[in-house]
Parts: C-alpha cells; structure tokens; sequence
C-alpha cells in the first residue's frame, strides 16, 4: 500500500496538468484541512465449504469440509478485488 | 506479461501497452510469481488516502492451502499519469515479489512474522521502532520499507525510497538480499522439499 501525501497530491497535480488532464478533482482534494488515512494490512477471514475426495474402507467419497477464505492486504481486505 | 484491466478509462491505448509491460520489461519478475498475480487493476477509487495497494487470497482446510491469487489496484483517483502509475506499481510489484513467496511457500502469517533477522541487520531496522505490521505507522513497517527497496534496485525508479529520511537508501548487500527474499526462498524450499524426499526413501 502507497500512502498519499498532500506535497505528492500538489505534484501529481501539477505533472498532470502539464500532460494536459484535468485536475479539477484533485483541486478539490487537495482543499481539504488533512488527507484521509488509508486502511493499511486488513485481514478477512470467512468460512468456506469444500468437496474433498476421501479414502474409506473400500472406495473413495466426495466428502465436503469446512475451511476458511482468507484475504490479505496491505490496505483494505475486499472480496470485490477477486471477483 | 500481466493482465491489466483499466477499470476507470485513464490510459490510453498506447499508455495502456506500456503499463501491462512495465514489470516484465523494466522491473525484477520471473514465470514463477508473475502468473500468481491475478490481475492489476486501474480504478478511481475516490480519496481514500492510499495511491494502491497488493492483496492476495487463499482457501484454508486444515493445512492445506489452495487457489492463491494476488491483485494489485492502482487508485486512479490519485494516479494522473502512466509515471505515476508505474511509481506505485514498482512499489505493489514489490510487495508481490516477497509477499508471494512467504504466502506461497512457507505459509507464514505475513502481519504477525518479521521480515528476517539478518535483514534488519542489513538494512539497520532496529527490532524496538520497525514491526511486521503496521502498528508503528507505514513507516516502520519492515515490509513496505522492503517494498520501496525493491522500486529502488529492480524498477526504473532508482534512487527513489521513500524512507530515505528514516533509514537511508539500501546498500548493494541488500540488492542481493531482495533476490534471495524472493526466488531464493522458493529454491530454499524446494531444496528443502527434495531433501526431506530423498531422506523418506
């Protein structure tokens, strides 16, 4: 996860407007009195159900399992990311 | 080459073929972690105060662990121009690099498990003001001063770190060090694998 900075924010700006992009939203964030803090190194964890093929006696089954989904990030731990 | 998907429309066709080159091109990367990456995404994600950031996913049963896949997000709502946007993906790719592996091959915890010993020795991070996590700021995490010596050596931003203030550039001991932090753990383990083999039979 990159953090912005309000003096990268004024850099990005000014680079941007150069190469001739709009920077009209970027002027606004940059009105703001502190820049928001970003979610850094969250953890989701939710259950999961799988088919696993298991040895019995005789034959092998199709057995389901619990387990767990686990997503980890350097910032925010979203679902969405992997759909 | 990666899959780049540009959600929010700001690159061009030409800047988008420079981007889903970049890594292979310009930064360290190999066919072994790349394929983990599931895809870069450029989206406008609105102020949220971070520029990107890498996130991966696994299934868990028991110890087995499966389907392991890595995503990197660019924020377009901060990232204006394809430099900018390849400053923060040499950063991401970073933690892809070091974080791919430790999820991959040793399972590890990545919050809860320090960087190695002998790379904070390296890179004089001392134990009491740096941490696995990000419980003593961005700053002083061990992996994203990691991730910024990796932008450093292996993209085209060299020079650039920024924990410079902090910590001072990497020397050339930990050039080495980030090549044996990645592909050199997976060899380790894979040394470690045929050796435990070779004992069973």
């Amino acid at each position: 996860m990159e953090p912005i900075t309000r003096e990268e924010l004024e850099k990005i700006k000014k680079d941007a407007k150069a190469a001739g992009k709009d920077v009209s939203d970027i002027e606004k964030l940059l009105e703001q009195k502190e820049m928001p803090k970003p979610p850094m190194g969250e953890v989701k964890v939710t259950g999961v159900t799988r088919d696993v093929w298991m040895r019995m006696e005789e034959k092998s089954e199709k057995t389901k399992v619990k387990g767990k989904r686990v997503i980890m990030s350097t910032g925010p731990a979203r679902e969405e990311d992997f759909e | 080459m990666i899959n780049l998907v540009d959600e929010a429309g700001a690159l061009s066709t030409e800047e988008f073929h420079e981007l889903k080159n970049f890594v292979v091109d310009e930064c360290l990367c190999t066919q072994v972690e790349t394929p983990w990456l599931e895809y870069v995404k450029i989206r406008a994600d609105g102020d949220t105060g971070y520029k990107g950031y890498w996130t991966a996913q696994w299934d868990e049963v028991g110890l087995d662990k499966r389907n392991v896949k890595a995503v990197i997000i660019l924020n377009a709502t901060y990232l204006k121009t394809l430099e900018d946007m390849k400053k923060t993906l040499a950063h991401e790719f970073g933690h892809h690099w070091t974080l791919g592996y430790m999820i991959e091959n040793f399972e590890q915890d990545i919050w809860k498990e320090r960087m190695p010993l002998d790379y904070y020795r390296m890179r004089g991070l001392d134990l009491d003001n740096f941490a696995p996590d990000y419980s003593k700021d961005w700053y002083h995490c061990d992996k994203e001063v990691l991730a910024e010596d990796y932008k450093y050596f292996y993209s085209p931003f060299d020079g650039e770190h920024r924990m410079k203030n902090l910590v001072g550039n990497p020397s050339e001991e930990i050039k080495a060090k980030i090549v044996d932090l990645g592909l050199g753990a997976r060899r380790s383990w894979e040394e470690l694998v045929r050796c435990r083999f070779s004992k069973s039979k």
